[in-house]
């Protein structure tokens, strides 16, 4: 985003306008340089803590179990944080717009019963159309609901998430069929030459998807404008309601593709397999340095937050931290994330 | 000796002055108006006076003892009442549960009396005259004029030695108005000083035997009500100290041709049947005191509100009044009243604050262009000579005219056919107010049109071909030529049918 | 609204029905809902009164302390992982030696915890000013991993006299009254307790406490205008739910006389539903737990009704889920009122 510094727009001896930039915010002077705002340093000073903590847990994994940092290990590590990753995409949307998406849970469930129940009867390429299919329109019905009738997200998605799980059980009569198709299992454990994981390529893409939308689309830019201000975003041109209905779809994708992804991790799909991932894809969320308060933040932390969590559920207990240790953890972790960002916000306002 | 007294007042917001050495003092069992065109700085003093702002400096005394408050329940513990325009009513409450917020009557079990508070409450009002309101009543139900009186209720029921009233008697009609009165009177007779703030000279005239004329944040003067002429008043009124320099009018043309025309328009009851029209190469201004309409009309024009009645058109095509988009697209723009909140996104850099309206010419097919942006960002830091680092500076860090620059350019670049501005002066230093309004001369020299509410009467007069004066939510009165002058605009604006000979 | 339109006319409450048209239309629902079940089973004896009445119980406890938090604006995520910690403690502290006097113990301890956990919410949301979806949902997470820690797997001893103390019938045998009378009907136990929170409720709302959550709900600004302390109102609010999740997680206890470290799960999501269900705003200041009740007992019966009338239970999400949806769809209505389109965001 930086333009580099341009020190030739201060005039000097030209005086700042009114003396209140002098409270509280950096000394003019200090804008050009290293840390002012517009440096990259300042605007991505959110990233620090989630990548700070996975060299933290990194280390600590190393004194007790040299073999954690293996490569192999890490890599492994990588795939699993990437399944997480890419459900945390489409959440990281949902929350920049200051909103909340708890359907993901059994959306993603959904898609995964879908893959392997419709990939033994058609081919397997509409059967992924049909998954996705049916989580974009989840997506869509949330953001229907949450924009045009003003539902408050975590109440339209709590109730969707209910809808969801009855329409699958109902479906699948409670117990899914069929195994997952051979290109998803490659997809989510298959490597290339044996080396280089699927699943790492397809999140290093996906990654490049969420961050180019973000930062150089038209989308983005309004995403991010209604995320900080819906009424001065309204007041120029904004098309609000739009934004949050691609918003939510574009979350159902996300949990669309994560679903088919786990399908192919555990080779079936099962019922439930999504509830475990809200919580952690929330948590990605916010120890990615998004603030659940809407407009700052990005996928870039994300991804950091989705490695953090998965290396505090592994870590951990290679040290010795039981479960129980792990929840607490975590929600102490999300409480001190929110004492750094929240106050961040408070000042802005 | 007088019952409440404040010498010396000053009062800084950030860099703007709103009291500087002010004095007033009130008696028991007087009625005391203050009066002062907008920012003169009489909303500050009766703020000062009841600890909602503490002064910078200056002392206050009641009943001729040193006294200062940390907060309104400070004052109003020793018997000083505020009624305000911004409603301190809690929405769903009842109206007897709102009088008696705080200080309910409890049973012998402790729990809250609601039979006493209702039968209470409702004794109140009937003792106040404002029958017809059941204290059962839920305050979301009630109308604003209803919700106004409840207001006043609520402090009459602490049974205050001082009662202020800022423009608290804005939304009632005329019956209700004498009724207040009538409350006040009697109040006053037992003892009660009453300051009294309206933007209706002529209840003023009906109540106060006092009045105190502030004016660039001082008293400039306290006359007998009775004895004093409203033009002496007026002029006392007018006269700022500081003037501006105001680039000079064009020429208007001998045939005028219409850009903007709005007729018949009503919103529920703030905007009465405004009929107006905005000339190719104008500048029209808005005047008249703070909250007659004038930001309600330019949002209604902008879409932003439903429920609105009546036709605008711009270059003669019919504009639906269906929201922001539709009127950008018809080539309006809007510079709203606050900037930090509805004008700029503060927390986003400069320059996506200044694309934003504008994203769709910056990109393709959904890609944005960096160099566009770039180049659209520093045409308008060239055009309006915008100090900022970098266009990659968040807005919050420029300085007020600054800010202000930028929600003024991110509008050029959809080169609307005509701006709306509400107050864009308002809070920033001389330099920038210069450069706006050189700016604003240069849009309406190229054939553009603008709608420009000021609080500031130097700036109307100065830079408006026409104005109109809005009081109530109607056009008052259209001012031009030699008669548009600051004494005219401010009889019109307190609501005096004549006009005065400045 | 013109202006004078009032005029020689009393402004006064809405009729009664209009003012409590979602608590009617909740209630309307539950009478269906327990008639449709009276229809099916094939007796309606103290038995059947006694299952119906539990089902919901502890539902209907931990949704008032929901019911409470959202009356302020704000919302608990936290209280389903209270319902199991306090559970999980009670399982852990009664001793089969002494099962009355541990019993009595592990109350006052789990209701202490709860109290307690409430207060860290809302200190955290009214002094720390953090997003209480995030906060609870934070220590949410804390509240299971402590109890994971006390019951890492299910299990546990809760006295049978626990059980029957909350769950079980009251008036079993006839008992005999002054006066040569006798009672001889039976009545669930449950019934005392949903009769306790409505008596609180009753009392509750006429305390000034109570006025001044609704206050803080329902504007802020104008209750800090009033000179409400709008900070410990919330800190109240929070503290009651803490409180309140407790006394479910002892009457969880009581109802399944075991121990579950994540037992309590579901009542985070079913209190909310019950809540919106019953009527209250989620933006805070209008809504009454006796709604709520409603709603909580809606939900929990609705599963039993599918079964009695042979509809798999599979589709009892989809039914709760879409009650739910149907029920905050409703309240869109209110916005065709609202004039200023920005506020309509």
């Amino acid at each position: 985003m930086s333009h580099g510094s341009e020190p030739g727009l201060i005039v000097p001896g030209v005086e700042p306008d009114t003396p209140a930039v002098a409270l509280g915010s950096p000394p003019r002077r200090g804008m050009t340089g290293l840390t002012g705002p517009d440096s990259w340093l300042w605007q991505n000073r959110a990233l620090l803590i989630p990548y700070g903590l996975i060299l933290i847990l990194l280390a600590a994994a190393a004194i007790r179990a040299p073999g954690f940092v293996s490569g192999s290990n890490l890599s492994q590590q990588l795939v699993l944080a990437s399944y997480l990753g890419v459900i945390a995409g489409g959440q990281t949307l949902v929350i920049l717009t200051g909103g909340i998406d708890l359907s993901i849970a059994w959306n993603l469930n959904l898609s995964a019963i879908l893959l392997t129940q419709l990939s033994e009867q058609m081919p397997v390429f509409w059967a992924v159309v049909i998954a996705l299919g049916s989580a974009c329109a989840v997506g869509l019905l949330n953001g229907l609901g949450i924009a045009y009738l003003r539902i408050p997200s975590l109440v339209m998605t709590l109730g969707m998430n209910a809808v969801l799980a009855g329409v699958t059980l109902v479906y699948t009569n409670g117990s899914p069929q069929g195994d997952a198709p051979p290109f998803s299992r490659d997809l989510a454990v298959g490597k290339i030459g044996g080396i280089i994981p699927w699943a790492l390529i397809f999140w290093a893409l996906f990654s490049a998807v969420v961050i180019f939308l973000l930062r150089r689309t038209v989308y983005g830019k309004r995403l991010y404008a209604i995320g900080n201000n819906p009424k001065a975003g309204y007041l120029s041109g904004v098309p609000v309601r739009w934004v949050l209905v691609l918003t939510y779809t574009l979350c159902g994708l996300c949990a669309g593709l994560g679903g088919i992804m786990l399908t192919g991790y555990s080779q079936q799909s099962y019922l439930g397999m999504g509830d475990l991932y809200v919580l952690p894809a929330i948590a990605a969320v916010v120890i990615g340095g998004t603030s659940i308060l809407g407009g700052s933040g990005g996928y870039t932390g994300t991804i950091a937050g989705a490695i953090t969590v998965v290396l505090l559920q592994n870590v951990l207990q290679i040290v010795g931290i039981q479960p129980a240790g792990q929840q607490i953890l975590y929600g102490l972790i999300i409480l001190l994330m929110l004492f750094v960002y929240g106050r961040n916000a408070r000042v802005q306002e | 000796m007088p019952l409440l007294s404040a010498t010396g007042i000053d009062k800084r917001f950030g860099g703007v002055v709103a009291l500087d050495g002010a004095d007033f003092s009130c008696e028991a069992g007087e009625i005391h108006a203050l009066l002062g065109e907008n920012g003169a700085g009489k909303s500050t003093m009766v703020k000062v006076l009841c600890g909602v702002h503490p002064p910078d400096a200056g002392a206050i005394t009641y009943g001729g003892e040193p006294i200062t408050f940390r907060s309104p329940s400070d004052a109003v513990a020793v018997g000083i009442a505020p009624v305000f325009q911004e409603l301190s009513l809690v929405p769903d409450l009842t109206v007897a549960e709102n009088l008696f917020m705080g200080e309910e009557p409890r049973t012998r079990l402790g729990l809250v009396d609601g039979k006493r508070m209702r039968r209470e409450g409702g004794a109140l009002l009937v003792g106040l005259g404002f029958v017809g309101i059941d204290p059962g009543a839920v305050v979301r139900d009630l109308s604003l004029a209803d919700r106004q009186l409840i207001e006043i209720a609520k402090a009459m029921r602490r049974q205050p030695k001082v009662l202020i009233l800022d423009e608290a008697t804005s939304a009632l009609n005329r019956r209700q108005v004498q009724q207040v009165f009538t409350v006040v009177r009697r109040l006053s007779a037992e003892g009660v000083a009453v300051v009294f703030i309206s933007h209706r000279m002529d209840e003023v005239r009906d109540l106060c035997q006092r009045a105190t004329i502030f004016r660039d944040g001082i008293n400039v003067g306290t006359v007998e009500v009775a004895k004093a002429r409203d033009d002496e008043i007026v002029r006392m009124m007018i006269g700022r100290t500081l003037r501006e320099t105001f680039p000079p009018r064009t020429q208007r043309p001998d045939v005028e041709v219409p850009l903007l025309e709005v007729r018949g328009l009503n919103w529920d009851d703030r905007l009465r049947d405004i009929s107006l029209v905005v000339h190719k190469g104008e500048i029209l201004g808005l005047s008249g005191l703070e909250g007659q309409g004038q930001g309600d009309l330019l949002f209604a024009l902008f879409g932003v509100y439903a429920g609105v009645h009546g036709d605008v058109s711009l270059g003669g095509k019919l504009i639906r009044l269906g929201g922001p988009r539709n009127a950008m697209n018809a080539g309006l723009a809007l510079v709203p009243e606050d900037r930090k909140t509805q004008g700029l996104i503060l927390p986003l850099p400069v320059d996506e604050n200044v694309t934003l309206p504008t994203l769709p010419a910056v990109s393709r097919s959904g890609v944005i262009s960096p160099a566009a942006v770039q180049a659209a960002t520093l045409a308008m830091r060239d055009r309006l000579a915008i100090r900022m680092a970098s266009p990659a500076v968040p807005v919050r860090f420029l300085s007020g005219g600054n800010q202000q620059k930028v929600s003024i350019a991110k509008w050029l670049l959809t080169d609307a056919a005509v701006y709306l501005l509400y107050d864009p002066t308002r809070g920033i230093d001389v330099g920038a107010k210069q450069e706006i309004y050189e700016l604003m001369r240069r849009l309406a020299s190229e054939g553009h049109g603008i709608l420009f509410f000021s609080t500031d009467l130097a700036e109307i007069v100065g830079l408006c071909d026409r104005a109109l004066v809005m009081y109530e939510g109607a056009i008052a009165r259209e001012l031009r030529g030699a008669a548009l002058t600051e004494a005219n605009l401010v009889s019109a604006a307190v609501g005096l049918a004549e006009q005065v000979s400045a | 609204m013109p202006p004078g339109a009032h005029q020689g006319r009393t402004v006064r409450p809405r009729p009664f029905v209009m003012r409590n048209g979602r608590l009617l239309f909740v209630w309307a629902m539950l009478i269906a809902i327990v008639a449709a079940y009276v229809l099916i089973v094939p007796q309606f004896r103290p038995r059947e009164q006694r299952t119906l009445l539990n089902s919901g119980l502890t539902l209907a406890t931990a949704s008032m302390g929901q019911t409470l938090v959202v009356l302020t604006g704000g919302i608990d995520l936290s209280i389903g992982p209270m319902v199991s910690l306090t559970n999980s403690i009670a399982s852990e502290v009664t001793d089969k030696e002494a099962p009355t006097s541990s019993m009595v113990v592990a109350a006052a301890v789990a209701l202490a915890v709860g109290a307690l956990g409430g207060l860290v919410n809302g200190v955290l949301v009214a002094y720390g000013r953090l997003q209480p979806i995030i906060v609870t949902l934070a220590t949410g997470s804390i509240w299971t991993g402590i109890a994971l820690y006390i019951r890492p797997s299910p299990g546990g001893f809760i006295p049978l006299e626990f059980s029957n103390l909350l769950a079980g019938t009251a008036f079993a045998e006839p008992v005999s009254l002054p006066f040569g009378l006798t009672w001889s009907t039976p009545i669930p136990k449950a019934a005392f307790v949903v009769a306790g929170l409505v008596i609180f409720w009753i009392i509750f709302r006429r305390s000034r406490l109570a006025t001044r959550i609704f206050a803080v709900g329902s504007s802020e600004g104008a209750a800090y205008l009033s000179g409400v302390n709008v900070q410990r109102a919330k800190l109240a609010a929070y503290t009651l739910a803490g409180f309140a999740a407790g006394c479910a997680g002892l009457i969880n206890s009581a109802q399944t006389a075991t121990g579950n470290a994540l037992g309590g799960t579901i009542f985070t999501l079913n209190s909310i539903a019950a809540v919106v269900l019953g009527g209250a705003a989620l933006a805070g200041g209008a809504g009454s737990y006796l709604g709520t009740l409603a709603g909580a007992y809606v939900i929990a019966i609705i599963p039993s009704v599918l079964q009695f009338y042979g509809v798999s239970s599979f589709y009892k999400d989809l039914v709760q889920g879409s009650v739910l949806l149907f029920a905050v769809a409703l309240g869109a209505f209110g916005l065709l009122r609202v004039r200023n389109r920005m506020d309509r965001l």
